[in-house]
Formats: C-alpha cells, sequence, structure tokens
C-alpha cells in the first residue's frame, strides 16, 4: 500500500468515522491502529477544556494587569504634572512619578530617609484615582468584600441596580433575584436599600467591574459617606505592616487574591496575597472587612503577602463577627439567620463553623456547636480548601462530599428554607473523632 | 487595534481556550501551561505593533508564539532533565488525584517522543480540531504535506502508547 492511498483513507475515515469501501485487511488494520492515537488524544479533551476554563479568570486578570501596566510605562510623563497637584486625589501616575523624579534631581536625601524609614515599597505611584483604584483592584471573574453607603438605588424588586459609594469610588452593583440581602436579624425584601444605608456587598466581579452582587448585608443605622482614599500597590516590604482589610478580593480557583489595607494613619495599600492568606482570613470571621493584620512577604512567593491575624484588644468587634460557637442550644429557629445575635452593629455576612455531616447535590449539612443546618453551595461559590487536601472539581461535582471536614462558611440566608446560601467555604482537614 | 484594550479582551476571549489546550498537551503541569498561554497573549501584545494583519490569521500568530514558548520551555527543562520528570508522574492516576493528572499522563510522555512538527499536527487537528486545509495554512504546509505528517504523527503516537503500556510505565 502507498502512502498517499494510506493518507487518503486515514482522511475519510477519520472523516466519517467509517471504514473506506474497498481497503484491505492490511490497510484497516493500520486505520484502526491510527485512530487508537487520535481517539487517545481526543478522549482527555474534556479535561483539558475544563482545565483551560478554570485557568482562564485568573489569566484574564493577569492579562490585564500587563496591559495596564504596559500603558502606563508607555504613556510619556504629563509636563504639568512637575508643579505640585492641586489635592491629593488629583495626583495621576505620571504626575507623581514625575514629581519623584524632580525631588531625585535635587539630591532630595530627606526623601530616600523618609522612604526607608516607613520600609515600604510602592509601585510605581499612588493609584490616588479612584477609577484607577477601582480599576487596579477589581478583576473580573473575582469574588468581592467591599463596603459602602448606598448612594442611590434604582429599579423594583429584584432588578435593583445599586451605587455603592465605596472606597474604591463608585461602583454599581446588580441586585437580582439570587442576591441575599441580610440584616443583622433575617432576610430582607430586595426592595429595602435606601440611598445612605451602609451596606457590605459580597459578589462577583463583572467585565465592566460592577458586581453581581451574591450577599448584601445591610443595618439600619444611617452613615455618611466615607473619605475616598487611593490606593498604593505594594510589592516589597521590610518589615510587617499593621492594618485592616477594607476590601478582599479572590481569584476564580481560589488560589489568589488581593486586599486593601488601611493602616490607621490615612494610607490604603493594595498587597497581593496567596489562597492560604484568604483561608486565614475567613477562617477567623465571616466577612474579612474590619479584620486586623499583619501583611508580610516571608514564606510567599515574590510580591504575594502572607497575613497573620492581629487579635483586637479593644471593645472594637470586627465587622461580620465570628463565626458561630458556643454551646448546642437546640435546632436553629426558622426565619432569623443563624448567627443572630453574634454580629456587631456593621452589616455583617452570615458566618458559620462547624463540620460536614452530610451531602445531597449541592446542599451539605453542617453541623455547628449550636445544632445542625444546611448550607446551599452556588454555581459560583469560593471554595477555599488547601488545608482541607480535597480537589476543587472533586468537592464541587460532589465526588468528594467532604463528609468530616471541618468547615466555615460565609454567605446569606434564606429563610423560607432555613438554609444559608454560601458565598464562600474554607474547607478544613477532616475531624477525627 | 494595536493597542486597543477592548478589541485585546476580544482576542483573548476567543482564542485563550484554544491557545491553553495547544500548550497543554505537551507540557506536564497545569501550572506550565497556564504560565506559557498568558506569556503568549502578553509577548503578542507587545508586539503587536510589528505584525502584519494583512492575510495572516491571528490564531496562526498566536500559535507560532506558543509553539516557540514551548520549544524554550522544554530546553530550558530538558537542562534539569525532562524525561526523568515526567516519568515521576506516571505512575497510574489515583482515584482522589488532583487535577495536575487529569490529562492522562501516558499522553504527554507519549507526546515527547514526536517531532514538534507532529506534536503540532496532532495537536491543530485532534485537540483544536481544525481541517486539515485550516491546519496546512496555520503550518504554512501543503495540504499533502499535512497528511503525510498526520499519519507519521498517529503512528509514532500510537507506537509511544504501546511503549508505554498505556499506564504510562515504560514497558519493559
Amino acid at each position: 500500500m502507498s502512502a498517499e492511498r494510506i493518507e487518503s483513507l486515514l482522511e475519510e475515515f477519520l472523516a466519517t468515522g467509517t471504514v473506506p469501501a474497498g481497503a484491505t485487511d492490511a490497510e484497516q488494520a493500520e486505520l484502526f491502529a491510527l485512530q487508537d492515537a487520535a481517539l487517545a488524544l481526543r478522549a482527555s479533551l474534556a479535561s483539558v477544556e475544563r482545565q483551560a476554563g478554570a485557568a482562564m479568570p485568573a489569566a484574564r486578570a493577569r492579562f490585564e494587569r500587563y496591559i495596564r501596566a504596559a500603558e502606563s510605562e508607555a504613556r510619556p510623563p504629563a509636563r504639568e504634572a512637575i508643579h505640585p497637584p492641586e489635592s491629593r486625589r488629583g495626583r495621576s501616575w505620571g504626575g507623581v512619578l514625575a514629581m519623584h523624579r524632580g525631588l531625585t534631581a535635587f539630591g532630595t536625601a530627606a526623601l530616600l530617609g523618609s522612604l526607608a524609614l516607613v520600609a515600604l515599597f510602592v509601585s510605581q505611584a499612588l493609584l490616588s484615582d479612584v477609577e484607577s483604584a477601582s480599576a487596579q483592584v477589581l478583576t473580573p471573574g473575582d469574588y468581592v468584600q467591599v463596603s459602602g453607603v448606598v448612594a442611590s438605588a434604582t429599579g423594583e424588586g429584584d432588578a435593583q441596580r445599586v451605587t455603592l459609594s465605596s472606597e474604591l469610588g463608585d461602583l454599581n452593583v446588580a441586585v437580582s433575584q439570587s442576591t441575599s440581602v441580610v440584616d443583622d436579624q433575617t432576610a430582607q425584601e430586595h426592595g429595602s436599600l435606601h440611598p445612605g444605608d451602609p451596606v457590605l456587598v459580597g459578589g462577583l466581579v463583572g467585565k465592566d467591574r460592577s458586581i453581581v452582587a451574591s450577599t448584601l448585608a445591610v443595618t439600619s443605622r444611617r452613615l455618611a459617606p466615607g473619605e475616598r482614599v487611593g490606593a498604593k500597590q505594594l510589592h516589597r516590604l521590610e518589615q510587617a505592616l499593621d492594618g485592616k482589610v477594607v476590601t478582599l478580593t479572590i481569584s476564580s480557583d481560589g488560589k489568589s487574591g488581593q486586599l486593601v489595607l488601611d493602616d490607621g494613619k490615612g494610607n490604603r495599600f493594595l498587597v497581593r496575597i496567596s489562597g492560604t492568606a484568604a483561608e486565614t482570613l475567613l477562617s477567623n470571621s465571616a466577612t474579612a472587612l474590619g479584620t486586623r493584620i499583619l501583611a508580610t512577604l516571608a514564606g510567599e512567593p515574590s510580591g504575594v503577602f502572607s497575613v497573620q491575624i492581629v487579635p483586637e484588644s479593644t471593645a472594637t468587634p470586627a465587622v461580620g463577627g465570628s463565626p458561630t460557637v458556643g454551646p448546642p442550644s437546640g435546632p436553629f429557629p426558622a426565619g432569623i439567620r443563624p448567627d443572630a445575635g453574634q454580629a456587631p452593629q456593621r452589616p455583617s455576612f452570615v458566618g458559620i463553623r462547624g463540620t460536614i455531616v452530610g451531602r445531597e447535590g449541592n446542599v451539605i449539612t453542617v453541623e455547628t456547636a449550636k445544632g445542625t443546618l444546611q448550607v446551599v453551595l452556588r454555581a459560583d461559590t469560593r471554595l477555599l480548601l488547601l488545608e482541607s487536601g480535597l480537589a476543587r472539581d472533586a468537592v464541587l461535582h460532589g465526588d468528594s462530599p467532604a463528609i468530616g471536614h471541618r468547615v466555615t462558611i460565609s454567605g446569606g440566608y434564606d429563610p423560607q428554607t432555613n438554609r444559608v446560601l454560601a458565598d464562600v467555604v474554607v474547607l478544613g482537614p477532616r475531624v477525627t473523632r | 487595534m494595536a493597542r486597543d484594550p477592548e478589541a485585546w479582551s476580544a482576542i483573548f476571549d476567543a482564542h485563550y481556550r484554544p491557545v491553553f489546550s495547544f500548550v497543554r498537551y505537551r507540557l506536564r503541569r497545569t501550572e506550565e501551561a497556564e504560565d506559557i498561554a498568558s506569556q503568549v497573549f502578553e509577548i503578542a501584545y507587545a508586539r503587536a505593533d510589528r505584525f502584519d494583519y494583512r492575510g495572516v490569521p491571528i490564531e496562526a500568530w498566536l500559535i507560532g508564539i506558543a509553539r516557540n514558548l514551548v520549544r524554550d520551555h522544554i530546553k530550558k527543562i530538558g537542562r534539569r532533565g525532562y524525561e526523568e520528570e515526567l516519568m515521576e508522574t506516571t505512575a497510574p492516576s489515583l482515584p482522589d488525584a488532583s487535577e495536575i493528572v487529569d490529562l492522562r499522563q501516558d499522553l504527554a510522555a507519549a507526546m515527547q517522543a514526536l517531532t514538534e512538527d507532529q506534536q503540532t499536527v496532532l495537536s491543530l487537528r485532534f485537540i483544536l480540531d481544525k481541517s486539515v486545509a485550516d491546519t496546512a495554512r496555520l503550518m504554512e504546509r501543503s495540504e499533502d504535506a499535512v497528511k503525510n505528517l498526520q499519519r507519521r504523527a498517529l503512528a509514532a503516537m500510537q507506537r509511544a502508547l504501546a511503549d508505554l503500556d498505556y499506564t504510562g510505565n515504560a514497558a519493559r
């Protein structure tokens, strides 16, 4: 048989799936052997496509960061920015760079001294423009926890658009039927949001950097919008940075994230963190926001910070409070969020902690210190499971139901079914009884 | 388009999965494929000014970059003993193994036995599901040359898989 003939037969065989008429026994044997190799490749295609889909959000975020960095480098310094800016908020990247160059030209040793004093190494410049801040922090596909005050709420019922006045600037928040709106005690109607409401939003960042809220926590207290302060990207650090978390993001695969930290001196720092750091934060409280931490570069890849939680000695509670703990006191009453009474007087997500004792589909049963309740795993629930030793897909698809593993959950609440709706699930190691 | 972020966002959306899949079959770890697939788009963006869009499919350009990056990466790893690394991970998958072993490691090992062109033709034909005509265009070959290369590649793959006795362990 000639090479040309077998190639022609192979093409027909691959295209039609049937052995071409007229193929000899020897040709058929060769065709089947060649087809085996092709089928072996195609058999693993679904697995590779699943990996590609899982990798895409993080890759998109990386690519967007690359483009932003490239644009920033390519942008010529603004001549007028050599002059001192009118206000801190008015500075641009180029302006600060130019100012820095100007100061360097004068040999200002004091500048270097002050830089050494604070021992912080900040990226190219300040991100003082709030648009830039939200663009830097909010990556499409990431889960985010951010707080703010409702500036306006339009639409009715299940299709509300909320403008949130936050430290990252005005953010558009979509509130839909799948959004759980909770107050200190139970769930609220979607139309209950009013300008001036302090809220805590947990949800996914959309392509246009609006937030699709999965959980929205409110209180009846009225607050004025807080000051918007730009964040500085922090790449290096010679000593631990002590600050409170004001924004948290988690990548789609749960392996990385970002924090905006408030150092209590009017500064905000943006730091990259690992999935382990996110686990540490969310194991401590249903809401990372308000948690005081020490951020250090020890033990992580370059530019990625690890966090250590600083116990608050004062009476100031962390936003979101601690997950449910305490002695069992009977079944959870229907209609009241399971951690009611635990949360501080600020908007907070529902938080529970316990051990998984059952699973049916996407509903897991969690035994807590106060009783047993059910938790719904949503399609976009973030799973943080580095400590559990389990694989993400196996947990998501139910192949590993994770029975017996410790778990900390934050999210919303459905009073109709008396179930917690999980935004973030932190799976710990299996409990030995 | 050269520096239009929206255009690049669309390019990323359209081509990330194929690029990732293309490189994934040649690399041992998912993380390596993630890193190289990302580098493909970064390099493309950086070199956008030098790319002549007339008559050249952008996919061909991206695949070309991916081929070069994979080649360089394998060379680098080769210095550390790529085959040794491969053999360390070719044990049969355990039921609860992580997604890293989702890609049959015997396939990854078998791919290494192929020439670069053979790997490319199999990836384009059977991973990216390109027609012979499209594969010919992407590889800048004639259709007859692609058919010839495809047959040789499948035969080599089949031999390599047989040598690995389908469990990832080299046959003795």
